[in-house]
């Protein structure tokens, strides 16, 4: 049977690891204290993929960016997807051949969507994760791209139907309102998604503490969640919390 | 061929950076082979994909590696493990993008998953692998690894058909007969399962 995923994602910006909440950032550390203090190897022997986003406001560096990506993933047996400011195949190319088994899109998926094709011809589908961060606004919700600077569009099912038609892998949805307030995840999202959607799917932002993840884990519909809060989990609190849900016999993955 | 070593066939067809991390952690040397020829200088050969069948069967036929795989494996007795589309260049064909043939070490098909069945495509996280007897799982009490695919083997019941793994249906994700192994899961990225199974290919193969 296919287990379900917990995944870890990393905000980067300019040399430093992230808390991000409603999207304003936080500087937490840099490589060396993600790896040295915050033990981060040790974390990632309990998830079941890595996500690293460059969330740079502006200027991205990506050589630098890569550079992290290198150090940290050299000793991650997982898989790696990689994210942030991606507009052009030749950048998506430089990811996949620094360490990325996917790619994350977002902003590229709304405003220039042959990319997605363009990437998927080459790297296939599967290796694109298609990335909307969303925010309710009164009783709507509506869709923001540039690192949520800018707001794209009101989400209903068709424009659910639209985007799930571009030729990607799978469909991760972020709750901007949610993001980084460990008030758990926002499920209202999920009634836009059509009843037939086919593409696997990933829920992120709200994640604050082990209930969250076993809610997110046990619903029917939701493949993977992500925790992206560097101090909900910080030492063994997400080891343990994958024990425990083992133990209560989430369907998760086990290893040696 | 004197010492053991690994030749990873370099054919431009995806990610093998997460492959050489873990043959690093592993101490195994490797060297990226891309001329068709070298590859008898090693004992161990490992044919990565990730992609589209078909483009990966075209490249490794236009640059003459089917022919030198099929002289080092059959021939030579050189150890092969195909990876993902690795291992499905190993069946007879594949209905992927049009269609193409495979190397032919083993006479199944590889199809598209069924959707029908009610599951999301692609197949994408970790997943069971149920195993007998195997030289690849020796010492390996937990079998879950990463998979990311929608194409598959049928299953045929052939004795090589080392390893099944259900997704609301069966299909073959490990082969083993003599001196060939494939595994449609990506051991280099699942966990320390990975890793020790890539061990048991450089050690006990």
């Amino acid at each position: 049977m296919l287990k379900k995923r917990i995944i870890f994602t990393l905000h980067y910006d300019k040399g430093f690891f992230n808390l991000s909440r409603n999207f304003r950032l936080q500087k937490i550390g840099d490589l060396n204290w993600l790896l040295k203090n915050y033990n981060f190897l040790k974390i990632a022997e309990s998830i079941d993929e890595l996500i690293i986003i460059d969330v740079s406001r502006d200027n991205r560096e990506h050589d630098k960016f890569l550079e992290n990506v290198s150090e940290i993933t050299k000793n991650i047996f997982v898989p790696v997807c990689l994210g942030g400011g991606i507009r052009t195949l030749e950048y998506a190319k430089k990811l996949f051949e620094s360490g990325a088994d996917k790619i994350n899109l977002n902003t590229s998926l709304f405003h220039d969507p042959s990319l997605v094709d363009e990437i998927s011809k080459t790297y296939g589908a599967q290796a694109i994760i298609g990335h909307i961060d969303f925010r309710k606004k009164e009783n709507d919700y509506h869709v923001y791209t540039n690192n949520g600077a800018k707001e794209f569009s009101k989400i209903d099912t068709a424009f659910m139907e639209k985007i799930l038609e571009l030729n990607f892998g799978e469909l991760l949805l972020h709750s901007m309102d949610k993001d980084g307030t460990g008030m758990n995840f926002d499920y209202e999202i999920m009634k836009f998604l059509p009843q037939n959607n086919k593409k696997p799917l990933i829920f992120s932002g709200g994640a604050g503490n082990y209930h969250h993840l076993k809610e997110g884990l046990a619903h029917k519909d939701i493949d993977a969640v992500s925790t992206a809060n560097l101090l909900n989990f910080v030492g063994d609190g997400l080891i343990n919390a994958r024990k425990v849900m083992l133990d209560e016999k989430y369907p998760l993955a086990k290893w040696e | 061929m004197t010492t053991s070593s690994t030749a990873i066939i370099d054919y431009k067809m995806g990610n093998i950076w997460s492959l050489k991390n873990a043959l690093d952690n592993l101490k195994i040397k490797y060297q990226l082979v891309s001329d068709p020829e070298k590859i008898n200088d090693f004992s161990h050969i490992i044919l990565p994909g990730v992609g589209s069948a078909r483009e990966a069967y075209n490249r490794l036929e236009k640059s003459g590696f089917v022919e030198s795989i099929k002289e080092a494996v059959l021939h030579k007795e050189r150890k092969i493990l195909g990876i993902c589309v690795g291992m499905q260049l190993m069946g007879a064909s594949t209905e992927e993008d049009g269609g193409s043939k495979g190397i032919g070490f083993f006479k199944n098909k590889v199809v598209k998953l069924k959707e029908n069945v009610g599951i999301k495509l692609p197949h994408v996280g970790f997943n069971n692998v149920q195993t007998n007897e195997s030289v690849l799982f020796d010492g390996l009490k937990q079998k879950d690894f990463y998979f990311v695919h929608s194409y598959a083997m049928e299953c045929t019941n052939g004795d090589y058909e080392a390893g099944i793994t259900d997704y609301k249906q069966k299909f073959v994700s490990v082969v083993e007969r003599e001196n060939i192994f494939g595994t449609q899961f990506h051991p280099e990225i699942s966990q320390k399962n990975g890793l020790i199974l890539l061990d048991n290919f450089f050690k006990k193969c």
